[in-house]
């Protein structure tokens, strides 16, 4: 009896691992993804995205336009967007941030310039300060039907020190974000 | 221990077994998993062209798809069972009458194949993948119905309910001149009707069921239904509890990680174990057996003893063979092999599941460290990279899935024997040595 009872022991210990294998791969990314730094540009098709600096603060303005207080804090992260002039712009990015295990969204989407431009602006999240240190922002060029598609992350880089330090700075700070404004690349 | 040490021992045969027979087919093989794949995707592309034509066409070609795809997986298993020598190794007469042609077989894997092909929604993915490449190359558009003409609501359902009968009446003819004539291209023929057959009614059948569903959420009654879910949502925040966030999170679990965790990796193996049996085939006996002697009869049973009985019986016999020929060729084969597979022990149930499960999620890494060489693309490249990538990965793991499943059944089949009194049979046996399988073949017949 006790040997009938191990061997099905055995039989359920392995359909458990495999269950738990099978999971573990579907949290595999159905995405090509591009691990990209701070200040360094990362490609999705034919544009370009350059993560330039990022700002913390309780009080939004965007474009001079007050937008409100939050009751954490904002995180604005600068961005340089381009697109080569002989390729059409995507129009289906997602754009999100993770820290810690979360996902974020931001207050507002990102589209690309239309080809031959360039842009500077801002994406604003509003965060916990706890996800500050390690956030990523992340960039996913979403095909209308599923495809491979490729996937930019950009470590901001933010250590927990200088998550410390700038939250002594400049929690309770003023953000003035923009939307920016787009210009010919020459 | 000792059933961690049985099993470590089953999976370490199953491994050299399976790597030994592999190598020594690998050519036939390699040319079977490569002929189903350029088969399987000449139908499915010759499906999305012939979409805009019509739709049923496009599904006669997807059924002559998986038709292809069927008999590749049938010829892989009988190259691997020739070399294992599995015919000799089952406990059937010297003059066994039944017929074991490609066609025939075709015939009776036909439905369970497509049946496991369903259960996984192989079918599904495989109508909208039709439906995908029809976007990707002209375009997405919601004005053209693209396979949503055969559901009932788009071609109606008494087209639906004809088609379906008309099949039905033109394959069992071509079946009865099949039985009275013999000859092969029949046999495929019949085949052929019966997967288009299954695609509609695997097809339309989910529409049905999602109009039934619909039909009931849209009814008075259906409150009634919720009113004990409301009791205890009442009763659960008394105490505290959001039970509605908790069964939702435990339901989001258990189908979206657990169940086709539990599916892919548990019950697909043994259903094409079951498929693979049937193919081999298992003594599995008709509703006339059951009939007779009251329970399944199962593989000890000896067809001498199995004769039609008096004229009453006889009558009603030929009346089940005409209402219930797709019972004993099919649903009583599947069931019975199933039951052989479940009934040779766990240690080597948990080897197979675990030598399956490495070959399944192995094929799905190499598929991922692909793609990920590769990198990002537009839809439109997949769509014509996709099938091409598919082929080394179809022609790497198929081969191999068929020579587990191969080695597996024959397991299965000495340890049912060793059951049932035969010499004590261990693990070595599983290796395919000839003259030893001669001799336990004739020992089991006798």
């Amino acid at each position: 009896m006790t040997r009938r009872l191990s061997g099905w022991l055995v039989a359920l210990v392995t359909c458990v691992a495999m269950v738990a294998l099978h999971a573990y791969t579907g949290e595999f990314p159905h995405s090509s993804v591009q691990q990209v730094a701070i200040r360094q540009t990362g490609r999705l098709y034919g544009s370009t995205i350059t993560v330039n600096s990022w700002r913390i603060g309780q009080v939004l303005y965007e474009d001079d336009a007050f937008v409100g207080r939050s009751g954490v804090m904002f995180l604005a992260v600068n961005l340089t967007l381009a697109t080569d002039s002989a390729r059409e712009p995507s129009s289906r990015w997602q754009v999100g941030g993770t820290s810690n295990g979360h996902t974020l969204a931001p207050r507002e989407g990102v589209r690309p310039p239309q080809p031959g431009f360039t842009r500077t602006q801002d994406v604003v999240f509003e965060l916990n300060p706890d996800d500050l240190a390690g956030f990523t922002l992340t960039v996913l060029d979403r095909a209308p039907i599923y495809a491979f598609d490729p996937e930019l992350w950009i470590d901001l880089g933010i250590t927990p020190q200088q998550a410390a330090d700038e939250l002594v700075r400049n929690r309770y700070a003023t953000v003035k974000a923009s939307e920016g404004t787009v210009e010919v690349i020459r | 221990m000792t059933a961690v040490r049985t099993m470590l021992h089953y999976l370490n045969q199953l491994v050299t077994t399976t790597g030994l027979v592999w190598w020594r087919c690998l050519p036939r093989l390699l040319i079977t998993a490569m002929l189903g794949w350029l088969g399987y995707r000449i139908f499915a592309q010759l499906a999305a062209i012939l979409v805009d034509v019509s739709a049923w066409w496009s599904l006669l070609m997807m059924s002559m798809g998986f038709v292809v795809r069927l008999s590749a997986i049938i010829i892989g298993l009988r190259v691997a069972g020739e070399e294992l020598q599995i015919r000799e190794s089952i406990p059937l007469p010297q003059d066994d009458p039944r017929d074991a042609s490609v066609s025939h077989l075709l015939s009776r894997t036909l439905l369970p194949f497509l049946g496991i092909y369903a259960v996984f929604d192989t079918v599904t993915d495989a109508a909208n993948k039709i439906e995908v490449d029809y976007y990707v190359f002209h375009g997405l558009t919601f004005e053209r119905p693209v396979l949503s003409q055969l559901s009932p609501q788009g071609a109606g359902v008494g087209v639906i309910i004809g088609v379906i009968v008309g099949l039905y009446v033109a394959r069992r003819l071509v079946d009865w001149w099949f039985e009275r004539t013999g000859f092969r291209p029949l046999g495929l023929v019949a085949a052929l009707i019966e997967g288009f057959f299954l695609l509609i009614v695997i097809l339309s059948g989910r529409q049905v069921l999602i109009s039934v569903s619909d039909w009931v959420d849209g009814r008075n009654f259906r409150l009634w239904l919720d009113y004990p879910g409301w009791g205890v949502r009442q009763l659960a925040s008394w105490l505290g509890i959001d039970i509605l966030g908790v069964l939702d999170r435990l339901g989001e679990l258990w189908w979206n990680t657990i169940w086709p965790a539990i599916s892919a990796m548990v019950v697909e193996p043994m259903l094409w174990l079951a498929l693979a049996s049937l193919v081999y085939g298992t003594q599995v006996l008709s509703t006339a057996d059951l009939w007779r002697k009251g329970r399944p009869v199962t593989v000890h049973t000896r067809r001498s003893q199995l004769q039609v009985g008096d004229r009453q019986r006889r009558l009603a016999l030929e009346f089940q063979e005409a209402f219930f020929g797709d019972l004993d060729d099919k649903y009583l084969p599947a069931f019975q092999s199933l039951r052989l597979v479940l009934s040779v022990g766990a240690p080597f149930f948990a080897a197979f599941i675990l030598c399956y499960g490495m070959l399944t999620t192995g094929e799905e890494w190499l598929s991922r460290a692909i793609y990920h060489a590769i990198g990002g693309h537009p839809a439109t490249f997949w769509a014509v990279a996709g099938p091409v990538l598919e082929l080394p990965i179809e022609m790497l793991v198929q081969p191999l899935r068929w020579v587990l499943l191969a080695t597996s059944f024959r397991a299965c089949v000495a340890l049912f024997a060793a059951r049932a009194g035969q010499p004590e049979w261990s693990p070595d046996s599983l290796a395919p040595d000839r003259s030893a399988d001669q001799t336990a073949a004739t020992e089991v017949r006798s």
